[in-house]
């Protein structure tokens, strides 16, 4: 129906506005719907539809037995996002209206029977029902008029949009949940944050659905405390439809009806995930710096209640070597701390080298030397090739040397010897550490270098207790511009190589 | 005939303090640095007593008790089981250890602890 040309030159009449909806209504396809063409309806539905376009206040109309639904431009424009969810002109209001429609059709219904209005005051509008009466006498549709109630109307809407805009962009989800119908209404980034596309639906059942089946005793308390103390927070799990898991902060208030009843909980949601993984992170940290720092204090501590019992005084050796060894054991626990101050050093990006050219076979022999004077189980044998200088912040070098040597020696302990050699190559110095011990797996190889990475099977499990020897060693070769790789393999040893540039230009 | 106790512990220093002051309680003491060291020993003379740590280059503690408690040879000696982890206590108690003690701990508490379970 809807012949183009009377549009311009007469806008009285049926259907023969300029608005939006009544475009929309000439642009819906009315024989898929139980009202048939336009051009068939009744005179009062007519009449009806008329008030409804041409009102400047937003309102709808419901329709028949289908609840068939119509609304105006006003009702478009003025009305939340959440006020008016997503009604479509032209369908029954079961099929589109589903998130309110359990709370309106009852009222709609209660309308049609007596044939008495309703008024209905809520937070950001009050709501008027009205019964129209057809040819056949009786009720054949409701409209409702939506009336705000706000002081200042403009800027409430205005004002409301902003900060929708504003939690929007800063990944803040909004909701809002009808205690008594047990329906949600909610800005577009909370289905983002639940995994979802911006524009799905979904009902607060459904929602709820998504929470991780450990959490969710936890939302459930969270709910009942805030049904009791009027605030809601929890931080909870979700587990989006691909199965990854995130965790979530809610925090709510319960709105109270007039009888002093909950009637609301509303309330903002963000996703924590990287803080949560980082405070566990932390957390597993200092219980392994805790446990790693523990294995040097045993022995201080017994060398400590050896010489308290007051045994073997007399014996200037007993007592100097039982210094010695205490001594030795906190240089241990010094150079772990200072990996552990490194280690946060790197992550918040306040590491400073000291440059100077010096040799690096001077310092390997150093380090060397340490080490013979401290272990009695391995033999160190080095074979010096470097005859030039490199550039290179010396002490960090020689931690790497260290880290390769100590490793190299705890993870070979049926085995009395690791070999240490140097040599050029092109432009490049490379030193190669090699022990024939257990080996490392080729999956775990790449692995070794990251922040807390521990070796999983059996074996490996209980060695490879600490990682970020390695992943220090690994930052400071990148920082030299150097590289730092492994040539091992389960049973056969491994063999650790590093390369630092040589010093030429 | 004094007592011998047989040591399991991977760190060299702790090791040696424990050797060292067992002797001088007057027990016998075998050490091991690893579990293939231990088993080595065990083959040659079943002990009195086992002390041994969770973790080892190639083997874990727990397990290792769990191994002891099940053969027939073994099972009637007492096995104290120490770590600096906590989390270990309950399950040395599952694999059937007789103590545990944490790290690190007193020198008379370990003794004690060891007179309790040879008495």
């Amino acid at each position: 129906m809807g012949t183009e040309e009377n549009l311009t030159e007469n806008r009285v009449g049926f259907l023969r506005g300029t608005d939006e909806c009544t475009k929309l209504i000439h642009l819906t396809d009315w024989n898929e719907t139980s009202l048939g063409a336009p051009n068939n309806w009744s005179q009062s539905l007519r009449t009806t539809l008329s008030i409804v376009l041409s009102a400047k206040v937003p309102t709808a109309l419901f329709w028949g037995p289908d609840y068939i639904q119509f609304h105006n431009d006003a009702y478009l424009s003025e009305l939340s996002w959440e006020t008016r969810h997503e009604a479509k002109i032209g369908q029954p209001a079961a099929d589109s209206h589903t998130r309110n429609w359990p709370c309106i059709k009852p009222l709609i219904d209660l309308v049609k029977a007596d044939g008495e209005g309703i008024y209905i005051e809520d937070l950001n509008f009050n709501f008027n029902y009205s019964a129209v009466v057809d040819e056949t006498d009786s009720i054949a549709g409701v409209i409702i008029t939506y009336l705000d109630n706000s002081s200042k109307t403009g800027d409430v809407s205005n004002a409301e949009e902003r900060l929708r805009m504003a939690s929007d962009a800063t990944g803040i989800g909004s909701w809002d949940i009808d205690l008594n119908c047990n329906s949600i209404t909610y800005t577009p980034t909370l289905m983002e944050l639940l995994g979802m596309d911006r524009d799905d639906r979904l009902t607060l059942e459904e929602i709820n659905a998504l929470t991780h089946p450990n959490d969710k005793s936890i939302t459930d308390s969270a709910l009942m405390c805030a049904l009791e103390t009027g605030y809601y927070h929890c931080e909870s799990r979700v587990v989006w439809l691909d199965d990854s898991v995130h965790w979530m902060s809610s925090t709510g208030k319960v709105i109270y009806d007039e009888y002093e009843f909950p009637s609301r909980l509303l309330g903002t949601t963000v996703d924590i995930t990287e803080n949560k993984i980082e405070q566990m992170e932390k957390n597993d940290f200092i219980a392994i710096a805790s446990h790693e720092l523990k294995t040097p204090l045993t022995s201080i501590k017994a060398y400590i209640q050896m010489l308290k019992s007051g045994r073997r005084l007399d014996d200037p050796d007993y007592v100097i070597n039982l210094a010695t060894r205490a001594e030795s054991q906190v240089n241990r626990m010094m150079k772990l701390i200072y990996s552990f101050l490194d280690m946060s050093r790197i992550e918040s990006g306040h590491v400073d080298l000291q440059m100077e050219p010096f040799m690096l076979d001077d310092l390997i022999s150093e380090v060397v030397k340490d080490y013979m004077i401290h272990t009695s189980t391995h033999a160190l044998l080095f074979s010096p090739g470097i005859a030039e200088k490199i550039e290179g912040d010396r002490s960090r070098i020689g931690q790497v040397i260290d880290n390769l040597v100590s490793n190299a020696i705890k993870y070979s302990p049926l085995s009395k010897m690791v070999e240490i050699s140097s040599m050029t190559v092109g432009e490049e110095a490379i030193v190669s550490i090699k022990d024939y011990g257990i080996g490392i797996d080729h999956k775990h190889q790449s692995k070794v270098f990251e922040r807390f990475y521990r070796a999983d099977d059996q074996k490996a499990r209980n060695a490879v207790g600490f990682g970020i020897g390695l992943y220090l060693s690994a930052d400071i070769m990148k920082r030299h511009n150097g590289g730092i790789w492994i040539e091992s393999a389960p049973g056969e040893g491994t063999t650790f190589h590093f390369s630092l540039p040589l010093s030429r230009s | 005939m004094s007592k011998l106790i047989q040591v399991i512990e991977d760190d060299e220093a702790i090791r040696d303090v424990i050797e060292y002051i067992l002797q001088q309680s007057e027990f016998e003491v075998n050490v091991a640095a690893n579990a293939r060291e231990f088993k080595i020993n065990l083959f040659n003379t079943l002990p009195d007593l086992i002390l041994m740590d969770v973790k080892l280059p190639d083997g874990d503690g727990i397990q290792l008790c769990k191994q002891l408690k099940q053969s027939l040879d073994t099972r009637h000696i007492p096995v104290i089981i120490m770590s600096a982890h906590a989390p270990a206590e309950a399950s040395s108690k599952e694999a059937s250890a007789d103590d545990f003690i944490s790290k690190p701990f007193d020198l008379n508490e370990l003794l004690k602890r060891i007179e309790a379970q040879l008495a």
